[in-house]
């Protein structure tokens, strides 16, 4: 009601950030990730895959964090808005990035919906469900960058202990044979699947983004690695998991492995008959975190990067609108999928690109810097 | 806009004059009629004439009932009538004045030049004497305090641990706290509130441990209040949080004096005000709300133990009617068939939906502990046996609800009692009816949903600054496990949120 004089600007926290990267990247990737190895790599090598792709990763990861901590406070759009030809291409990336998000979050209420559809309301209407979804992510997106990493923090803990908790559970139904044989077939397949496990990362691309909130002396890059460390690590188990319960065969025709993967649980003590509607609610948790997060950066790159010029709350109602006419376009499970093997095509090529830009930027101006220097010297 | 429509509604307006624009003068009779004029035409008030050393016309002005009689004739009437008239010569005032001083054996003698500065005091029970060729008020402090016993508050209890209490009275509850905390760091700082009525009111902290800059906001925030009357320290705490559309308590109340001390050591501000026995705490996170003093009184385990189960117990208050309908009306497959098959023979004869017959018994709930805590004690206690044995058995009877629905609602009361602080237990009754109306629409979806909506709600909350979801998020890890389990004392050396008091450390 009155304003508070002690209140300062939010900064992220090194631990608060790195368990936003696990929220962020942690989605429709667990759920689907078997199935989409199985069918591509055709062996049960995947767990291979994902352990050189996490390694991929952390490089990325790794890049991101020494690119950023040359210009701490800024996101890399504003600091290649700082130079005349730069300025074109961050609006250009800013708008690449705007269509990123902005599929991203339909693909993500178009997969939820679908399978709330399957396990939990199978009458109510799928736009229904979507309208809810996208309420709640423009409720949280108004309480700001430091609210979204809060939700990601309060929520994460619980959706990571749930989805370790289930891979032990299935511990006794194990049956390590499926796994065999190890790389009968070579290395092909491994680089097959490589594609496939390295999209299951996509999220990293936040890191342009938030890392600009952060203090100077907190952008570290150990507590990231970290994080894509125990994403890898829940990737692999859950690979593992759903190989040696499955085998080979059925994991190709299984649609949500993970899904199928809670079904098998008996809960010790029969309370519970059936326990997958419990997952899919908890899993909504993680689910809505990487849509929050994304609609979170999704409205403020069309804020404050392409239409400044417009007041007021209009556009965020107008981002909304254009998720939702977007969400309804894929007709079916196929087209979404292939829908987002196209994001994830975007988003790899955002993630390099960027990663190329600023780093040729910043050469190009340490250069630029150190002649202007030596000018003045001469 | 909402902030715009406050600083609309709050803009202050011309506040009517409060001085009374009138010079004292050195003749009684004038004295007397213009304070006669001043406090009117009230008839509790006392005009005792009387002479000074049997030749100095004075009176005496006391409120009835408010001032201590037996000290005013001991200590001030009669040792004045039986000075010795010698010595009360030239000049006049200033050998009264030191008479009276000499003579009256009061600790408490103030002298004012006006009257504004006079009527206060004496408002709040002192009795004021005005002397012929004096133009002073003499204010002797006579008030007599009725005070009620200090005893063990009734709406916080505790089976281990000091079994007093705040009472109505500032200065008793000043003197408790100080009894605790010998500091002299321990700050007490007096006010006035209310344009009318005038209340006592101290903010309280301990200097080097709170933080200056939020001390300086709660007094900033208590001086922006203006109001005729405080009646409560509750309409203090309304009038200073953070967010008024919030239906959770960002300030804690509380009536024990060990709870206070443990805050005020932890570097939080409190707030007493006269007249009633709850104190305020400010700033609080969530789960400062769920935390009892009894839990560090106790072996580490027991505390752990009994914090873990309050969680429990606020979880089971705030979701298990909502999971109930989720799963009666949309998600069948998950109850075990042989508990299903029962639960359906229950609901046979059952007219209503599963959300209908929730809310019809929720609401007898709520009803029935409005009654009992309205009743007198005596009758309170039989309302809860005839509502809760004799309304539920013959409701299930009547076939209005199934058994297993009175389970329930009797489990989620039981839980609501189990959370310590009143007004959270209150907010979580509240939110219940929400996320039951969103089990009915969507079923486990729809609590998902609620709970979301609640988390980004804590989020965005802040009190006094301080996040409201801390130590979970911003995340603490030591906090944190004070949190949920209650660490030895041997182990958490820091104060909680050390990041906002000036001193972290607590013990070495």
């Amino acid at each position: 009601m009155k304003a508070g004089k002690q209140q300062t600007a939010y900064q992220i926290g090194i631990t608060e950030m790195a368990v936003s990267l696990i929220a962020m990247i942690v989605g429709t990737g667990v759920i689907v990730l078997p199935r989409a190895l199985a069918v591509e790599m055709d062996t049960t090598d995947g767990w291979i895959t994902v352990i050189v792709s996490g390694g991929f990763v952390m490089l990325f990861v790794f890049i991101i964090t020494k690119l950023q901590q040359k210009f701490p406070g800024r996101n890399f759009l504003q600091f290649l808005g700082e130079g005349i030809f730069g300025k074109w291409l961050s609006k250009l990336l800013a708008l690449s990035f705007f269509v990123y998000f902005i599929c991203v979050i339909s693909f993500l209420s178009r997969f939820l919906a679908i399978t709330i559809d399957i396990y939990l309301l199978p009458q109510t209407p799928t736009e229904v469900i979507v309208m809810i979804l996208l309420l709640l992510s423009t409720y949280a997106i108004s309480k700001g960058v430091q609210g979204v990493i809060h939700l990601n923090i309060m929520f994460t803990p619980i959706v990571l202990s749930v989805a370790f908790l289930i891979i032990i559970f299935e511990i006794p139904e194990f049956d390590l044979l499926n796994l065999r044989p190890i790389m009968a077939e070579g290395f092909i397949p491994l680089f097959k699947g490589l594609k496939e496990t390295l999209f299951s990362f996509l999220g990293i691309e936040i890191l342009f983004f938030l890392m600009a909130y952060m203090k100077k002396s907190d952008i570290r890059a150990a507590p990231l690695l970290i994080s894509i460390g125990i994403i890898s690590f829940l990737y692999f188990s859950i690979i593992i998991a759903t190989f040696a319960i499955f085998g080979l065969n059925s994991t190709k025709v299984i649609t949500f492995p993970m899904i199928d993967l809670v079904k098998e649980i008996e809960i010790p003590g029969g309370v519970l008959e059936r326990v997958e509607p419990i997952f899919i609610t908890i899993w909504f948790m993680s689910m809505f975190n990487t849509i929050a997060v994304a609609h979170l950066l999704a409205d403020k790159l069309l804020k404050k990067e392409l239409l400044p010029f417009v007041k007021g709350e209009i556009l965020t109602a107008l981002a909304v609108f254009i998720i939702f006419i977007n969400t309804f376009i894929t007709k079916s499970y196929t087209e979404l999928s292939l829908f987002g093997q196209w994001i994830s095509t975007h988003g790899g090529v955002n993630i390099i690109a960027c990663i190329l830009v600023v780093f040729v930027t910043l050469w190009y101006r340490t250069k630029k810097n150190k002649t202007s220097i030596q000018e003045e010297q001469a | 806009m909402l902030n715009k429509l406050f600083r609309k509604l709050n803009k202050d307006n011309i506040r009517p004059s409060e001085e009374f624009e009138m010079v004292l003068s050195d003749n009684l009779n004038e004295t007397v009629e213009m304070l006669l004029k001043i406090i009117g035409d009230s008839n509790d008030i006392v005009q005792r004439d009387f002479k000074i050393a049997s030749s100095e016309s004075a009176a005496l002005f006391y409120i009835e009932g408010m001032s201590d009689i037996d000290s005013i004739e001991e200590d001030v009437l009669k040792p004045l009538q039986e000075l010795k008239p010698e010595g009360m010569n030239e000049p006049k005032d200033e050998t009264l004045k030191k008479a009276i001083q000499d003579s009256i054996s009061l600790s408490e003698i103030d002298i004012f030049e006006t009257f504004d500065d006079a009527i206060l005091p004496f408002l709040s029970g002192k009795s004021l004497l005005v002397v012929d060729g004096l133009a002073k008020i003499i204010i002797l402090g006579t008030i007599a305090y009725e005070n009620r016993g200090i005893e063990e508050p009734q709406s916080e209890v505790v089976i281990r641990g000091p079994r007093d209490g705040f009472v109505e009275n500032i200065q008793t509850n000043i003197v408790l706290i100080r009894r605790r905390i010998r500091d002299p760091n321990l700050t007490i700082q007096l006010g006035k509130l209310g344009r009318r009525s005038k209340n006592d009111f101290a903010i309280i902290y301990i200097k080097g441990i709170t933080d200056e800059s939020l001390v300086e906001e709660v007094r900033y925030r208590i001086s922006c209040i203006d109001r005729a009357t405080i009646e409560e320290s509750g309409t203090i705490e309304q009038l200073i949080e953070d967010n008024v559309l919030s239906p959770f308590p960002q300030i804690l109340q509380t009536e024990r004096p060990d709870k206070v001390a443990a805050f005020l050591n932890n570097g939080q501000v409190i707030i007493l005000v006269d007249g009633t026995p709850f104190s305020l705490v400010a700033p609080i996170t969530f789960e400062q709300l769920f935390k009892s003093p009894e839990d560090y009184y106790d072996r580490w385990q027991i505390g752990s133990l009994i914090r873990m189960l309050r969680y429990s117990a606020a979880f089971i208050a705030l979701f298990l009617p909502s999971l109930y309908i989720a799963m009666i009306s949309y998600h069948q497959g998950m109850i075990p068939t042989t508990l299903a098959l029962s639960i359906a023979g229950a609901r046979e004869g059952v007219p209503f939906p599963a959300f209908v017959e929730a809310l019809l018994m929720e609401l007898t709930l709520e009803l029935l502990r409005e009654a009992g805590v309205r009743l007198p004690r005596a009758v309170g206690q039989t309302i809860g046996i005839v509502g809760g044995l004799v309304i539920g058995d013959a409701a299930v009877r009547a076939g209005i609800v199934n058994p297993i629905m009175v389970i329930v609602v009797a489990l989620t009361a039981i839980a609501s009692f189990a959370i310590p602080a009143y007004n959270v237990s209150i907010t979580l009754r509240m939110l219940r009816f929400f996320l039951m109306f969103l089990a009915a629409s969507f079923g486990l979806f729809g609590i998902i949903i609620g709970y979301i909506a609640i988390n980004i709600h804590l989020v965005g909350l802040k009190s006094f600054g301080r996040y409201y979801t801390s130590p979970f998020a911003p995340y603490r890890f030591i906090d944190l496990l004070d949190t949920v389990i209650r660490l030895p004392l041997t182990i958490n050396k820091k104060r909680n949120d050390s990041e906002h008091t000036a001193d972290a450390v607590k013990q070495k």
